[in-house]
């Protein structure tokens, strides 16, 4: 058992990496679509805010494998040349995306009323009244379900292996052919993402910490 | 000073405000009492113009609230900065305080001067620590809200107020959220700025306090001012019904208690 894996873990760990640079790209692309989806949802026009409903509402209902698919096989019809990797990291971020703006919409919506009724009565405009007072209050609260956002998407990587996308777990399904001990190999990958994602919640515990109002 | 013809406000189906008319001069103090429901608040937030009456006129201090007049006479709307900005000359304080928990009590005063009237930051500053210092809390600058008590709390949000130099302060029950003994200091705060000549509206359930500050006093009831007049007759009244029923539930506790015990003798 040891000698299995001192053989494959060096390949493993590699794959590891792929899979955190995966994770990474499309939790920043995703918070950032999310970020400036879910403000517009709350404060934009209407045409906006009902094409951004209609947007989350879709891809939420759809499950991340058939995304995948769906995502991989459109990108060369609309003429573009990429790698899978890359149709990945898209797939995963419009995916996330979804999910972090109904979050960030949530989070804008759930600040009492009474916030925006003194902004407005000492003389803020909408506008300032939000970037003074209301998104700042957003922070705080969005962070918590954020990360564990943060987390799913470490765990969704493990399906853009369907598309043939080289990470921990496409790694683990070759090693466990080979060797014929897929208990053991799929074992592995598993403490590997359990340990990834124990850390974002660490991160994200002392970073909502770090945010929280004195009281 | 503040002028209200004709306002009507309806929320869907509920016809909250009507037909009301009432004017306040400068440096009046008017208290409003009435039932809950009665539309006390929605009054003074159309005042406010964070509620837009349907129909009816709102002028302060002669200018009309949230339209201008077109060469033609016509009416326009104005545009959300001047709307902004003929709010910032009217102060409100909330039953709910509403302070910003996110800023310091410092920054909470000093927030809207700097960023509305883009006052620097020094100034800013001094201008609310001396606020600060008149409601005795300028030691508490560096605090956050939610370390202060209530009577604290509201106290910084006139405070907050006043800071953007307004000329008429509205004040929405805002004693109505506290415990007795920090009512006191509170009232005493908006007894000061009644004596240093500001022009208030109050919606207030503390009938001694609007027996010694009021010029005038309006009783509201289910949309409409019932009865408008002094003080003195106002609570003293005995002809209006509605208005008779409302202030006998303001029996104070000590002196039900002393009729109770007065009786059982």
């Amino acid at each position: 058992m040891l000698e299995l894996l001192t053989n494959n873990l060096p390949y493993m760990l590699k794959a590891t990496i792929a899979t955190i640079y995966l994770s990474s790209g499309s939790i920043c692309c995703g918070l950032l679509i999310a970020t400036f989806f879910g403000v517009l949802s709350v404060y934009g026009a209407r045409t906006v805010r009902v094409l951004i409903r209609a947007y989350v509402y879709y891809v939420r209902g759809v499950p991340e494998l058939v995304l995948f698919f769906v995502v991989f096989y459109l990108i060369p019809l609309l003429g573009i040349q990429t790698s899978k990797f890359v149709a990945a990291f898209i797939t995963l971020s419009v995916w996330t995306s979804s999910f972090m703006t109904e979050i960030i919409r949530g989070a804008i919506l759930s600040i009492p009323k009474g916030q925006t009724e003194a902004a407005r009565s000492l003389g803020f405009t909408s506008r300032k009244s939000a970037q003074h007072i209301i998104l700042p209050q957003t922070v705080t609260r969005a962070i918590p379900p954020l990360i564990n956002e943060f987390a799913k998407v470490i765990k969704t990587t493990s399906v853009a292996s369907i598309i043939g996308v080289w990470e921990l777990t496409y790694a683990a399904k070759e090693i466990s052919e080979i060797t014929y001990r897929p208990l053991e190999i799929y074992g592995v990958a598993a403490v590997v993402y359990f340990i990834l994602s124990y850390l974002v919640f660490i991160l994200g515990e002392k970073t909502a910490r770090r945010f929280a109002y004195k009281a | 000073m503040i002028k209200v013809i004709n306002l009507n406000k309806s929320f869907g189906n509920l016809h909250i405000l009507k037909d009301i008319n009432f004017e306040v001069k400068p440096q009046e103090k008017v208290v409003i009492i009435g039932p809950s429901g009665s539309g006390k608040s929605t009054l003074l937030k159309c005042l406010h113009f964070l509620e837009e009456p349907d129909t009816g006129e709102i002028y302060i201090d002669g200018k009309l609230l949230g339209h201008k007049l077109t060469q033609n006479g016509r009416k326009k709307k104005m545009s959300k900065s001047e709307i902004a900005e003929m709010r910032s000359k009217i102060g409100m304080v909330f039953q709910s305080f509403n302070l910003f928990p996110h800023k310091t009590v410092l920054d909470n005063v000093t927030l809207a001067p700097r960023k509305v009237l883009r006052i620097p930051k020094e100034e800013a500053n001094k201008v609310a620590l001396d606020l600060l210092k008149k409601v005795g809390l300028e030691n508490r600058a560096k605090q956050f809200p939610g370390m202060l008590s209530g009577g604290e709390q509201q106290r910084v949000a006139i405070s907050r107020a006043l800071a953007m130099g307004p000329k008429i302060m509205l004040f929405d029950e805002v004693t109505s959220a506290l415990d007795p003994e920090l009512t006191g200091e509170v009232l005493a705060v908006m007894r000061r700025l009644a004596q240093e000549g500001m022009t208030m509206v109050i919606v207030s359930h503390e009938m001694d306090f609007a027996l010694e500050v009021a010029d005038r006093m309006l009783f509201v009831d289910e949309g409409r001012i019932v009865v408008e007049g002094k003080p003195e007759e106002i609570l003293r009244q005995k002809k209006n019904e509605r208005l008779r029923n409302f202030l006998d539930r303001f029996v104070t506790g000590k002196e039900k208690f002393l009729s109770l015990v007065s009786k059982s003798k």
